[in-house]
């Protein structure tokens, strides 16, 4: 039943592969000859493979599921100790099965973007099927002919080790570190958001083939940003909670090229979230707008390359193989390909108005986005500057965090200050009453907590001047709130139900600054940084530490020992001033399939401040545990930052009635055929 | 000693701090010999800070806390040994450099730095022309835009009843 079940997966997987190529044929000839019937035949078979790698990937859960360690990809990322929900995520913990799962995501995407526009941007649709195929066929050609799920054991191909047929007893276990509760969801979702930015590239390289730039593709691509800019962001916090907690370093964010593969993408995509809004409203910055929706996709496929490629080391190790020259190659065609519709279309692509003062939310959009591409950039620059060095000299540099840390720390807090006066400024032009009245009492706020800072004390400057600028922001958001729930109250609406209605009647605007809001809370935590302690002693039974207002004493270290792992566990006992508050249990595990080691760490979490203990060894010489005891202020405020930012997301993708009925600001020529008239 | 105090004694043996003891050697015998880790004193934490550790966790010397780490270890237990000697970090750095190679170095050379800061300084030259332009771009119709001609109190005006709108 295994083998069967197996041979039907790489059936599906195959014929998804032709299925997709006749996609591309169709769509595209469909598009050229203004053949209806051709193009619904390519957007039949778009939903055919997407049935087809569905029944892929169940089969290859079933594999999983029932350890058929004739798989070279079962043997490799699973074993027969391992709970049934890891060998589940395994799907994603090893190269091919993550293709496959990448796959699987983007034609679900297709589909969705096929049924949506089933009625609407019918002249576009046929190169947006085109596109997506062309991406689907990519990773389908992958999976088919270099990584290959379904490969048994002994079956040679590039960077296949094993030549001899053979069932192994047992697998090799998933990596250990992936072997945490956020991994099983932190991959998917990640994914959700690389694989999502397929659908406005996809828009953008239709809107260009077909000159139909109009503000309608404009407004389509828009909402199809904003969601896997969502996952996105979900992902990298998710995946910054497993740093936190797994990794065991105290740390949540370490700018390893995999986080920072993640990070561009995104970077990207705010930006363009941000000067879209400057060609829906004045149908400027049209050119900028499709380089960013087109540099979004191609930092996508570059990340990939990294993260598969193994040209930079990173923790992200286990899903290496040579599948790089594969993944440059498609990289360099769609590079290729975007170029050459920008440099074609760009007379396509002029900007309708102009700018009327340099203090006007044009100009904040302008700045946001140069600011946002100068971190993208820093960031960028920081992950190939070890291979630019070893091509160029010959010598391969390395660059880690203090790099990322001095450059985007400025830049970053450049754009936190940008956020709270952005929104701020009227269009065209603001006045300098408006300037007074909208930030008189923000400034003097932020000051005043400027000064309160100082007298406790406190004396770190990147950090003092972020908690400043969250002041600052905080009071510019709460004051629209305030003033847009006060002028409804007229109406006679209580305050929480003007609130409401203000929020639900312009999503788009009230989501924005919910969402300002959460990067406030992100950087309350980020500034937290600059106080953190640490303090690493050897101690036997009954021995404390002291750290902050914390005394931690060793009770006893526990074994554990079940058919996956056996571990050692620390109790703590965690007393402040005298009276015991909580018991900690870091935790050293020793994977058995694997013989790796992974870190649970103890964890009291509040809103001042976490305490992060780490049972980090024993020490040769004396025998005893060696606890790292780490005290990070304000780090809970990053995950209350990712809540409020899903929220505020999902608030801005609610349609609200000032949407359709947003106008463009007219450009002066119109103004004066509209006099004439 | 009958089984009845046999019993108390050994209970009075395992409520006292004797058991948590003999638990605690007991995990320590029963854990694998290589799981082990070592304490270093702040000033190699300090001097650790420019290099990286080379496990591929790309974490600064100072902050890899991998178990065992095959790394880590032996490099701060050199940088113990040559601060014993008395020597500065930069004597260190040169060491460090001269043994292992630049790859050793936590920070990029200047050119790293360099080169964001110039990229943004362009961005910044780039997007001043840009205003430039689009602020001049059709003066004439722009005059027409019944916005522009706009004294400032009334657009504060219209600015403030638009926002009460909500």
């Amino acid at each position: 039943m295994l083998a069967l079940v197996s041979d039907f997966g790489q059936f599906c997987l195959l014929f998804a592969f032709c299925l997709s190529c006749y996609a591309i044929v169709s769509s595209f000839l469909g598009g050229k000859l203004g053949n209806r019937r051709l193009v619904e035949t390519a957007e039949r078979a778009v939903m055919a493979v997407c049935g087809l790698v569905t029944l892929t990937v169940f089969s290859l859960w079933y594999q999983l599921l029932n350890d058929n360690f004739n798989l070279q990809f079962v043997a490799a990322n699973s074993n027969r100790a391992m709970p049934w929900f890891y060998k589940f995520g395994a799907l994603w913990g090893g190269q091919e099965g993550s293709l496959v799962f990448w796959c699987w995501i983007l034609s679900l995407f297709s589909v969705t973007a096929v049924v949506l526009n089933l009625k609407k941007n019918r002249n576009l649709m046929p190169y947006v099927v085109g596109v997506i195929s062309m991406v689907t066929t990519f990773f389908l050609l992958v999976n088919n002919f270099v990584a290959n799920p379904f490969d048994m054991i002994g079956v040679i191909r590039p960077g296949n080790p094993v030549a001899t047929p053979f069932t192994p007893m047992d697998g090799n276990g998933l990596s250990a570190l992936l072997q945490y509760w956020a991994m099983v969801i932190h991959p998917p979702i990640l994914y959700t958001g690389y694989v999502g930015f397929t659908i406005p590239f996809a828009f953008a390289v239709a809107a260009l083939i077909t000159r139909d730039l109009d503000e309608e593709w404009i407004r389509t691509t828009r909402r199809w940003m904003m969601v896997p800019w969502l996952f996105q962001g979900i992902g990298i916090l998710l995946g910054a909670k497993w740093a936190y907690v797994v990794l065991g370093w105290g740390g949540y964010w370490g700018w390893d090229p995999v986080e920072n593969a993640s990070l561009m993408p995104w970077l990207a995509a705010t930006a363009f979230l941000h000067s879209v809004i400057m060609q829906e409203r004045k149908g400027m910055m049209k050119v900028w707008n499709m380089v960013l929706i087109l540099s979004t996709f191609l930092l996508c496929i570059f990340g990939t390359f990294l993260t598969r490629s193994g040209i930079v080391s990173s923790v992200h190790s286990f899903a290496q193989s040579p599948i790089g020259p594969y993944f440059s190659s498609f990289l360099f065609l769609m590079i290729s390909l975007s170029a050459y519709l920008l440099l074609t279309r760009l007379d396509a692509l002029k900007s309708e108005n102009r700018l009327d003062s340099v203090v006007s939310r044009e100009s904040s959009f302008l700045f946001n986005n140069l600011i946002l591409l100068a971190s993208m950039f820093a960031i960028l620059w920081g992950t190939i500057f070890p291979i630019i060095t070893e091509y160029l000299q010959n010598e391969k540099r390395t660059v880690s965090a203090p790099f990322y840390n001095k450059v985007n720390i400025p830049i970053g807090l450049f754009l936190l200050f940008l956020t709270g006066v952005g929104p701020l400024l009227a269009w065209r032009k603001t006045s300098m009453q408006s300037l007074k009245r909208n930030f008189t009492m923000p400034t003097i706020a932020a000051l005043m907590t400027g000064a309160v800072f100082f007298a406790f004390g406190m004396r770190h400057f990147y950090s003092m001047v972020c908690l400043i600028l969250c002041v600052f922001v905080m009071a510019t958001i709460l004051a629209e709130f305030h003033r847009g729930a006060n002028a409804r109250r007229r109406q006679g609406e209580s305050y929480v139900e003007a609130l409401w209605i203000l929020t639900f009647r312009n999503t788009r605007r009230y989501g924005g600054y919910i969402v300002h809001i959460a990067m406030v809370f992100l950087f309350v935590g980020f500034a937290g940084a600059g106080f953190n302690r640490d303090v690493q002693k050897e101690m036997g039974p009954g021995e404390s530490v002291e750290i902050g207002s914390y005394s931690l004493t060793l009770e006893q270290v526990k074994n554990k020992d079940n058919a996956n792992y056996a571990s050692a566990v620390a109790v703590m006992k965690v007393y402040q001033n005298g009276k015991l508050i909580d018991t900690l249990l870091p935790e050293r595990r020793f994977y058995k399939a694997r013989e790796e080691p992974t870190t649970e760490v103890g964890l009291r979490s509040s809103l001042k401040e976490d305490l992060y203990v780490v049972l980090s060894g024993f020490t040769p010489s004396t025998s005893k545990a060696v606890m790292h005891t780490f005290l990070n202020p304000l780090v809970s405020w990053i995950w209350i930052g990712g809540l409020v930012f899903m929220l505020g997301t999902v608030v801005c993708l609610i349609p609200d009635r000032h949407e359709k009925a947003i106008q463009k600001v007219p450009a002066p020529a119109e103004v004066e055929e509209l006099a004439k008239a | 000693m009958n089984f009845k105090s046999l019993a108390r004694h050994y209970s009075r043996f395992l409520a006292g701090r004797n058991a948590s003891k003999v638990l605690f050697w007991l995990a320590l015998a029963m854990w694998p010999s290589a799981q082990f880790a070592q304490v270093f004193p702040p000033e190699v934490k300090k001097a650790s800070e420019p290099f990286v550790c080379q496990c591929r966790c790309n974490h600064q010397l100072s902050a890899c806390d991998m178990f065992g780490c095959g790394s880590a270890i032996p490099l701060r237990e050199e940088i113990q040994g040559h601060l014993k000697q008395g020597k500065t970090q930069q004597q260190i750095i040169d060491a460090f450099v001269a043994k292992y190679g630049q790859n050793i170095l936590s920070a990029p050379p200047k050119s790293a730095w360099v080169t964001p800061f110039a990229v943004l300084s362009c961005g910044l030259i780039l997007v001043f022309f840009v205003i430039k332009a689009w602020t001049q771009r059709k003066p004439k119709l722009a005059a027409a835009s019944p916005a522009a001609a706009m004294p400032d109190a009334y657009r504060d005006k219209l600015e403030r009843e638009l926002k009460d709108l909500g």
